[in-house]
């Protein structure tokens, strides 16, 4: 009798064992999927807590932030040379309200330089060390105003302070206020070294800037 | 069924198994012919209905593995189709390309039912795939008998000759 049906009775159980094996598959399937879906949640995660870093960043710039009356937050896209740069590329241009001339500052509001060409979506920005560069400081112990230059990597060079003037080593640099370019009161650096040349009315002073020491990542371009 | 036959099987599983998992590696199309179904097929139509059954859960088994499915799909397939295949005795070289443009058409188009993917919705690409995949399966096997054929032909015709 079951032998009369012995067709029946083995795709019967090939069918059984097909679908008991089918099961199991889907279910590991499915926990396959649940798994990478946890996996991709988590990534999420993560980014979602680094993006609020940095939004945080940003709102604590917007707080600190006394010099400019308009300003945009911008990332750097690429740095000439790494170590020390004279120039600046940043991810914002003529599209986010970018001008030529706009002050550039780090997030902890140390003066960098300022937007010397403008693109569609990017800009250059001209730094403190570069040579063409020439910035109206104060020295905040004197009240002196001279002429900050750069060029003399890692140093700027500060002119025309006086043979007789009180500046001493430690002295913290401001922008004056009197260019176009810089708003008032922006730190630039602090004098690390004071050298009176033989003939000359004026001292040389050196300045080490605050910003391009560490690594810089986010900039304000404000006016 | 005698040991000789089953090691034969075996190979013959081996050499199908090894074909489609060259055409699955080779072939980046989206339709690769069976070579199971075609071989199960011949199978059955040999006489070995049992045996066709059981290979045709291990064909299932293999081909989902190669093709990283679902395991067990393909073999409620194979098995469903062989067991209505078992009815039919066919003997003529056009009704059984005939056969196998009609089981290899409800093969691919029984993809449907994938548990993992889904109801398909989509149905006329599908069908559109389904005659493809039926087209080389039938081609195949056409060439295939022809070739069967020839060889027990010759294999008669020796006897023949010796006797």
């Amino acid at each position: 009798m079951i032998w009369r049906f012995r067709r029946e009775i083995i795709c019967a159980l090939g069918i059984f064992f097909s679908l008991l094996i089918m099961g199991k598959s889907y279910l590991n399937n499915i926990k396959s999927i649940e798994k990478s879906s946890y996996v991709e949640k988590k990534l999420n995660y993560e980014e979602l807590i680094a993006e609020n870093i940095r939004l945080r960043n940003i709102l604590d710039i917007k707080e600190k932030n006394r010099y400019f009356s308009r300003f945009v937050v911008s990332n750097i896209v690429s740095v000439k040379p790494p170590v020390f740069p004279v120039e600046i590329v940043i991810n914002k241009g003529l599209t986010e309200g970018i001008r030529e001339g706009m002050c550039v500052v780090s997030k902890d509001l140390f003066l960098i330089g300022r937007v010397s060409e403008v693109n569609k979506n990017t800009a250059n920005v001209v730094t403190i060390f570069n040579s063409t560069s020439k910035i109206s400081i104060i020295v905040d112990s004197t009240k002196e105003v001279g002429i900050m230059e750069g060029g003399s990597i890692p140093y700027c060079i500060l002119k025309y302070i006086s043979y007789e003037s009180k500046i001493r080593i430690g002295d913290r640099i401001f922008t004056s206020g009197y260019s176009d370019f810089y708003p008032k009161g922006i730190e630039v650096g602090e004098v690390v070294k004071i050298s009176k040349a033989g003939d000359s009315l004026f001292l040389s002073v050196y300045v080490k800037p605050y910003s391009c020491l560490s690594y810089i990542d986010e900039v304000m371009v404000g006016e | 069924m005698s040991n000789k036959s089953l090691i034969k099987i075996m190979e013959q599983l081996l050499i199908v198994s090894s074909l489609q998992l060259i055409f699955a590696i080779s072939f980046k199309s989206s339709v690769i012919p069976s070579f199971f179904l075609i071989w199960l097929l011949i199978i059955t139509w040999d006489g070995n209905t049992e045996m066709s059954l059981v290979l045709a859960f291990v064909a299932g088994i293999i081909h989902d593995l190669i093709s990283r499915g679902t395991l067990g799909t393909t073999s409620v397939r194979f098995l469903i189709l062989i067991y209505i295949n078992s009815f039919l005795k066919i003997k003529n070289l056009s009704a059984k390309v005939a056969a196998t443009f009609f089981f290899s058409f409800l093969f691919f188009i029984s993809i449907l039912f994938e548990p993992a993917k889904g109801f398909l919705w989509n149905i006329w690409p599908l069908v559109k795939y389904s005659l493809i995949f039926s087209l080389y399966n039938s081609i195949i096997l056409y060439f295939l008998e022809l070739i069967m054929r020839r060889y027990r032909w010759k294999q008669k015709k020796d006897y023949l000759v010796i006797s």
